[in-house]
């Protein structure tokens, strides 16, 4: 059956004459190892044919969509990490087979005559390779691709004459966006891998033609058929063609080896609907989650304020050469040396004609080895000047003391700034597990506590406050506030109890200073028309007033008294487990405690209804901020919004209010019910921005969108 | 030819096994990756309100209202999407009146067929081939391939392409509407072309 089908097709179609000629291409001087290269390039370019086809049913080429779809490929599809992570590890791979290859056919001669032509189609096969890296580099729509894109295209930029031009036709328009997605995409796609299939096909053709350059096949004659029944003239197959198959196969291992050690960021998926564990399948299916694949760095994000940009590690030493080429050189590093070796390589064979081919040869060999070596230190260097101490060893900084310190501490912003980039980054793929938004993938993040919230609070509230990280906090704490209290842990337990045993503490009250009250109860301004300041003593006071009542309980002969001591810091110990539970939802509050802490609050040796009220409690106080919903979120924005208001810190309060006033009328609305504020009082801070800080406060991570979390 | 070639060698049964581990390897995961969309199965319908229709404003005309809910379409999430539109068909048997929620309630809990003789809530969608299907004539008609339906939903006039009449979705009273004003729908899709009526899904 087998067979009739095989027949049919050979007298239709000739296979078998067809395989023949594919497999039983002679090799003059036999099979040997070092042929193997060419084929290894073409087994990699069919992986990336594939995986990239494959990749094509899943992307979505748009500046809004591009990264929320890898992100789905990477994460949630099954094994779009495998499929990814191998086309992305099959492109450096191609880079590393390309110079082996070209080494060997140096090396053996095979770029001389009469196979210059191919040698100059292997150039051409280079270019288009070099050109589907960089355009595939930005299609993820990443961080990582997007500025190191906009470098490149910036270089382009730099030709004379005809620069800007040419980058305004490779981004599609004057910025980067849709059109240069979609213009990339078509590149990458269709347009590249087109070219590079009709030059490998002459490439192969051509080779076929001339054979594989040894001893016995200097002239490249194999056509020739009287050659064919050459002496060591051994078959394709089966020697070579296993040798081309293991080699692949080893090529093809190191490739799978690096998808499964895995540069992915880890995230947590979202737990299955019916509450049960994925199984055996789902787990390997959804490797991504575990950080194999490749990496994704976050959505671009036009409004980044310090990326710290590389390009792939096989275009660093370009990168690292314009680094000596500054000002009006830098058209040497970026046009002028780079296509002057294109230039030489393009001149190499012509340098096999007649008595010169043996020094031409030797030139070739030595060349080729040159530009390696350089690149190769170029590269190192590149990566050595990243890092602060240097790579092995340190051998490689120069200079004098005054230099180094100076390379030391940018390769330390760089690193500061690598770090952070992959906080964000693993944020971003964490958060788009719940879904992307449709704006695009760099909006959640804008609009995260985690990493948006913790900037904006050491901008907008740094100054003053500070920010102790809790144990199980993973960013560092903030140590920049000068004159306010500390709010990490802000209104739990630990903080109120501290506060109420140690008002004085610098992370408490210990840095708060409040105006200055006169009999009319309005703020007291000097002779310049400040505002006069004094520290705030009310806690401090009542606490030396407990100080003082505990010592003379504790000096007292009867042990009814004595006992006082110990009672009353029980009760200073419920009102703060009592205030930490206010932050809760009605009907969530703890209803013993409530009763216990009102109690304790209501007691007049406490004292604390002399100055606060709490909804619901017999306090009568005015001086100091009502207690009621402490720590919650409403307290909270009412605070930032309105701190002078009576229920905060009224008359005395120093900290300006922050609100939007960009909608209109409402600077005029605030001025009208806060007369007495002034114009240093009132500072810009969006809702959005409001409620991303009061998240990141209470360690509520979920996205602002509008002040409604989603998901 | 002149080479004669090794019809059976080790090294070619070596070459072909790699090849085949190399072809698995690759292979298995790439189908388990493109039939990655059985993975993805239309969320599970609930109750959901109408919008834009209101009882009050009920006439013998059918009215046409939006489903609106949060909507996943692949990995785009859109908080407040339309899911589709529906028709509101009143019919000659007037609504009871609702003084409490608890005769809402009660209401709800009956059979949605003794429902339907007070209201029938269709899906736009034509039991055809999916085009959306308008007033027309003296029911509804399809602007595709000219199916018609009366207000009850059936199959009207001869030759109709259609092999069901149109699909109408189980509802019931909102609940939490302190007016009892408003119509909740359990909204799905189903298959076209078919004579039953399969959800997808």
């Amino acid at each position: 059956m087998f067979t009739t089908l095989i027949n049919w097709l050979d007298h239709r179609a000739g296979i078998r004459s067809l395989l023949s000629a594919m497999l039983l291409e002679g090799i003059p001087g036999g099979a040997r190892w070092r042929y193997v290269w060419g084929s290894c390039l073409a087994f990699v370019f069919s992986i990336q044919l594939i995986t990239g086809i494959m990749l094509m049913t899943a992307y979505s080429p748009s500046a809004s969509q591009a990264w929320n779809s890898v992100h789905a490929i990477q994460y949630k599809m099954d094994f779009g990490w495998l499929i990814r992570g191998l086309h992305h590890f099959g492109s450096q791979t191609m880079m590393v087979l390309i110079a082996l290859h070209m080494l060997q056919v140096v090396i053996a001669g095979a770029h001389l005559p009469p196979r210059e032509l191919n040698w100059w189609l292997g150039i051409g096969l280079l270019s288009v390779t070099l050109g589907l890296s960089l355009t595939g580099y930005l299609l993820p729509w990443d961080q990582k691709g997007y500025w190191a894109t906009m470098v490149a295209t910036n270089i382009a930029g730099t030709l004379p004459e005809i620069g800007e031009e040419v980058r305004h036709q490779a981004v599609g328009g004057p910025d980067y966006g849709n059109y240069t997605l979609t213009r990339f995409y078509a590149l990458h796609v269709a347009i590249l891998p087109l070219t590079l299939i009709g030059m490998l096909v002459a490439h192969v053709a051509i080779f076929r033609r001339h054979g594989v350059t040894s001893t016995e096949n200097k002239q490249g004659l194999v056509s020739n058929p009287e050659n064919e029944h050459a002496k060591g003239t051994e078959p394709f197959w089966p020697r070579q063609a296993f040798y081309d198959m293991l080699a692949c196969m080893v090529v093809f291992g190191i490739m799978l080896g690096m998808v499964l050690y895995g540069f992915a960021h880890k995230v947590t998926p979202p737990p299955h609907e019916d509450g049960s564990e994925p199984n055996l399948y789902e787990k390997i299916a959804r490797y991504g989650v575990e950080g194999k694949g490749a990496e994704l760095d976050a959505s671009a994000d036009r409004n980044t304020a310090n990326y710290p940009a590389r390009p792939e590690w096989y275009f660093l030493f370009l990168f690292q050469l314009l680094k000596y080429f500054p000002g009006d050189y830098a058209i040497w590093g970026t046009v002028i040396i780079p296509n002057g070796v294109m230039m030489i390589l393009f001149l190499l064979p012509l340098l096999g004609f007649g008595p010169v081919r043996k020094l031409g040869h030797f030139v070739g060999i030595v060349f080729l080895t040159v530009l390696f070596v350089m690149v190769g230190l170029l590269t190192l260097k590149a990566l050595d000047d990243d890092q602060p101490e240097g790579i092995l060893g340190g051998i490689m900084k120069t200079g004098d003391e005054e230099t180094r310190k100076k390379e030391k501490e940018k390769a330390e912003k760089f690193q500061h700034d690598v770090h952070e980039a992959e906080i964000k980054a693993k944020r971003a793929c964490q958060l788009a597990m719940g879904g992307t938004h449709v704006e695009g993938g760099h909006v959640l993040l804008r609009n995260d506590p985690y990493t948006t919230g913790n900037l904006l609070f050491q901008g907008k509230c740094g100054s003053c406050h500070n920010f102790s990280a809790g144990k199980d906090d993973k960013f560092e704490s903030w140590k920049g506030g000068k004159s306010a209290s500390d709010l990490g842990d802000y209104a739990s337990f630990e903080w109120i109890h501290e506060l109420l045993k140690n008002p004085g503490k610098d992370t408490h009250l210990g840095l708060v200073k409040l105006r200055v009250l006169d009999d009319d109860k309005k703020p007291k301004v000097d002779a310049k028309g400040d505002f006069i300041l004094a520290p705030a003593k009310g806690m401090i006071n009542w606490r030396k007033g407990i100080d003082d009542a505990q010592a003379r309980w504790r000096e007292s002969e009867d042990a009814d008294v004595k006992k006082k001591v110990a009672q009353q810091n029980d009760e200073l110990e419920v009102i703060a487990k009592w205030l930490a539970d206010q932050r809760h939802p009605k009907d969530k509050r703890n209803k013993e405690l409530a009763k216990q802490g009102q109690a304790a609050f209501e007691l007049g040796r406490n004292k604390c209804k002399n100055c606060h009220v709490l909804e619901g409690t017999n306090g009568a106080g005015e001086d100091a901020p009502d207690l009621t919903g402490y720590g919650s979120t409403e307290w909270i924005r009412s605070m930032i919004m309105r701190p002078m208001h009576g229920s905060r810190y009224g008359e005395k309060n120093n900290m300006p209010a922050f609100r939007d006033q960009e909608a209109p009328g409402a600077l005029k609305e605030f001025r009208d019910l806060n007369p007495t504020v002034t114009d240093k009082q009132i500072q810009f801070l969006t809702d959005v921005e409001r409620e991303l800080i009061i998240r990141w406060m209470i360690r509520d991570y979920r996205p602002v969108f509008g002040g409604a979390p989603i998901r | 030819m002149a080479l004669e070639p090794q019809r059976r060698s080790f090294l070619g049964f070596l070459t072909f096994g790699l090849g085949a581990i190399f072809s698995a390897i690759l292979g298995v995961p790439i189908v388990c990756y493109v039939i990655d969309p059985r993975h993805r199965r239309a969320p599970k319908s609930a109750m959901k309100l109408i919008d834009g229709v209101k009882l009050d404003d009920l006439r013998a005309t059918p009215v046409q209202g939006v489903i609106r809910d949060t909507r996943v379409d692949g990995w785009t999430l859109y908080p407040n999407d339309v899911l589709g539109r529906v028709w509101v068909v009143k019919r000659d048997q007037a609504l009871p009146a609702f003084p409490d929620k608890a005769a809402v309630v009660a209401f709800n809990a009956r059979p949605q067929a003794e429902k339907d003789a007070f209201l029938l809530v269709f899906t736009t969608i034509c039991p055809h081939l999916g085009c959306s299907v308008n007033l027309g004539g003296d029911g509804f008609l399809c602007p595709c391939h000219s199916a018609r339906f009366t207000l009850a939903g059936a199959q009207a006039g001869v030759g109709n392409p259609a092999r069901r009449g149109m699909d109408s979705l189980e509802w019931e009273i909102d609940e939490d509407d302190p007016e009892f004003n408003r119509l909740e729908v359990k909204y799905q899709r189903f298959e076209a072309l078919k004579i039953e009526k399969n959800a997808i899904g």
